[in-house]
């Protein structure tokens, strides 16, 4: 992609359209320009004289004349270069006046263009915003749409300013998000998702969901973006297909949307996330509800094409509902799982960690699906998921402890709490010393960690002394 | 749903209830229920001898036929001593029941407990 600090000026024509009712050059010259040009010049009186005279006079006028560089060159970008002075001779504006007609009417027909040419030209060292700042003609709808309608226009837009420049030029008119990134993706060829958060971050859910639902347009996000920063522009759109059946549209019947998802958990787990959500943990703009080419390419992405595709006995992609892969981006099979998946999978987001590094995977399998089956319990969702994980913290919860303890150690990582809960448990009801308790504490946590079910079960119900603790 | 979309369904379906994710050895039967007079495409039954266990999957055309098919399911099953698990993935329901009043219990109720999650989907 070229660089916007290397661009020339330009004054090449472009293809003649000019607004019948517009002033030629010279009449706009006699209308504004000033009467003293001598001194120096700032940046805005540059940018008039060019577009009064055009880039070839301009840029002789440059060469010929004395420019104050100094140390610093062309494309400079420094604080003091915000407004670059340069000193121009009066004499040499009268000459420049003299421009010939056909230069002047392609200028003109350029100027009426619109200020992305004005973004062009303006040597490749301003900011659309920097521009717009110094009084140019703003874009509005009108010269947006004949801009964008014109395929060569566009192509030497994009062959002199940044896709970045350029979008933050269209938000004078704020497009929609589909039109926009279909240029972008037909005119730039190699994009950076940082190009695009501005205006992913500003789209409304219908018009991802637009852009969710135009096969040509992803695929042509896949081929300027790559194959990664593609995974995380599906999650960012929010791609949320619907489940293949007869019956579509059954409301309620299908994965449940990340935003929904992010406002059940903050609902019913009002009293547990509070930390969470303060530290910014959410779930909506991470989810892509996926199938076909893009539920492999992030699982292959994630598992590696053997494991996804032909691990034995089960390919990883029959077996698995949803994931969060190495950059926590959830990826949930359309026709996989059920209305909770999509919860669980936030649950996760709103989990400290610490219970999947210190009891392990089963363990904070378990506190996840516990939560999840309480909000599904209400939402009217079987699940059977981690079913006996979730029935062995449904025994902390009714036996050892509370769910307010389960909670801490899930949500804000005090897992210390659980251990102590455990052990106090143990000791004054089971009458064990606090050694043994410690140690029927860790046979509990290596029993779940090994999915020995019955066993991490008795450590739990059963009277053990360290003989019976041996025996298990 | 289509036929493919359903054989795609039953094959996604073999792979969930491998002896490798269930950690018991099923053989396959006939499902408990006919699959047409639950309103339902197909269905594949598993049974396990020791512990004692009985599961029937069935596939639906959508998701919004499981939860009233799910209720009738367990109604017909509730017994004391009998435990009894439902669950859905994507289009199909599972239902599963076996004892647990006997010496075994404990462990025909966590082996009912793995087979299901096996089918369930990981997360």
């Amino acid at each position: 992609m070229p660089s916007r600090t290397s661009k020339t000026p330009t004054s090449k024509p472009r293809s003649p359209n000019p607004e019948k009712a517009a002033p030629t050059v010279q009449e706009s010259m006699q209308e504004s320009l000033p009467e003293n040009m001598t001194g120096q010049l700032k940046s805005s009186q540059v940018l008039q004289l060019q577009r009064l005279i055009g880039n070839k006079a301009v840029g002789r006028l440059m060469k010929d004349r004395t420019v104050q560089r100094e140390s610093h060159g062309k494309g400079c970008n420094c604080a003091n270069c915000s407004s670059v002075q340069r000193t121009v001779d009066t004499r040499r504006v009268a000459d420049i006046r003299r421009v010939d007609k056909q230069e002047a009417d392609v200028q003109t027909t350029r100027i009426q263009r619109g200020f992305l040419d004005d973004v062009m030209v303006f040597f490749g060292v301003k900011t659309a915003e920097e521009v717009r700042q110094e009084g140019l003609a703003p874009l509005d709808k009108t010269k947006w749409n004949k801009t964008v309608a014109d395929d060569s226009l566009m192509k030497d837009i994009a062959g002199k300013i940044s896709v970045k420049d350029f979008i933050e030029a269209s938000q004078a008119v704020k497009p929609l998000l589909k039109t926009l990134l279909d240029l972008a993706f037909k005119y730039w060829s190699s994009i950076s998702l940082s190009d695009l958060e501005p205006v992913l971050n500003a789209a409304t859910s219908d018009e991802k969901t637009a852009v969710c639902s135009d096969e040509k347009l992803l695929t042509k996000a896949e081929g300027a973006l790559g194959k990664d920063p593609y995974l995380t522009f599906i999650t960012r759109i929010g791609m949320n297909q619907p489940p293949t059946t007869t019956e579509l549209g059954e409301g309620g019947k299908e994965h449940t949307a990340p935003a929904k998802a992010d406002e059940i958990i903050r609902d019913k787990m009002s009293a547990y996330v509070t930390e969470a959500v303060k530290k910014g943990r959410k779930i909506e703009g991470q989810v892509g509800i996926v199938a076909g080419a893009d539920w492999d390419r992030a699982g292959v992405a994630h598992y590696g094409d053997q494991v996804w595709h032909r691990a034995t006995p089960t390919p990883k992609k029959n077996a698995i509902n949803g994931f969060v892969d190495g950059s926590g981006r959830v990826w949930v099979e359309r026709n996989s799982g059920n209305p909770g998946t999509v919860i669980h999978e936030g649950l996760h987001k709103y989990s400290d960690g610490a219970v999947l590094s210190t009891l392990g995977f089963n363990t904070n399998e378990g506190m996840t699906e516990y939560f999840t089956r309480l909000i599904c319990a209400d939402l009217g969702i079987t699940r059977g998921n981690y079913t006996n994980n979730h029935d062995l913290i449904t025994a902390l919860v009714t036996t050892v402890t509370t769910k307010e303890v389960i909670a801490s150690s899930y949500f804000d990582g005090k897992v210390d709490d659980l251990k102590a809960a455990f052990i106090k448990y143990r000791k004054d009801t089971k009458g064990n010393t606090e050694e043994l308790a410690g140690q029927i504490w860790d046979a509990f946590v290596s029993n779940m960690k090994s999915g020995a079910w019955a066993k991490a079960s008795k450590c739990i119900n059963d009277d053990l002394d360290s003989d019976k603790l041996a025996a298990l | 749903m289509s036929e493919e979309l359903v054989n795609k369904q039953l094959s996604r379906l073999n792979g969930l209830m491998h002896p490798d994710r269930t950690r018991i050895a099923l053989e396959k039967v006939d499902p408990e229920h006919a699959p047409e007079k639950l309103g339902a495409l197909a269905g594949v039954g598993y049974r396990s001898r020791n512990p004692d266990i009985q599961v029937s999957v069935y596939v639906f055309s959508s998701w919004s036929k499981h939860q009233s098919v799910s209720e009738k399911l367990k109604e017909e099953c509730a017994e004391d001593g009998v435990h009894v698990v439902t669950a859905t993935n994507g289009p199909m329901l599972f239902f599963g029941h076996t004892r647990i009043d006997g010496p075994g219990g404990i462990d025909a109720r966590f082996a009912l407990g793995d087979i299901v999650s096996a089918f369930s989907g990981d997360e």
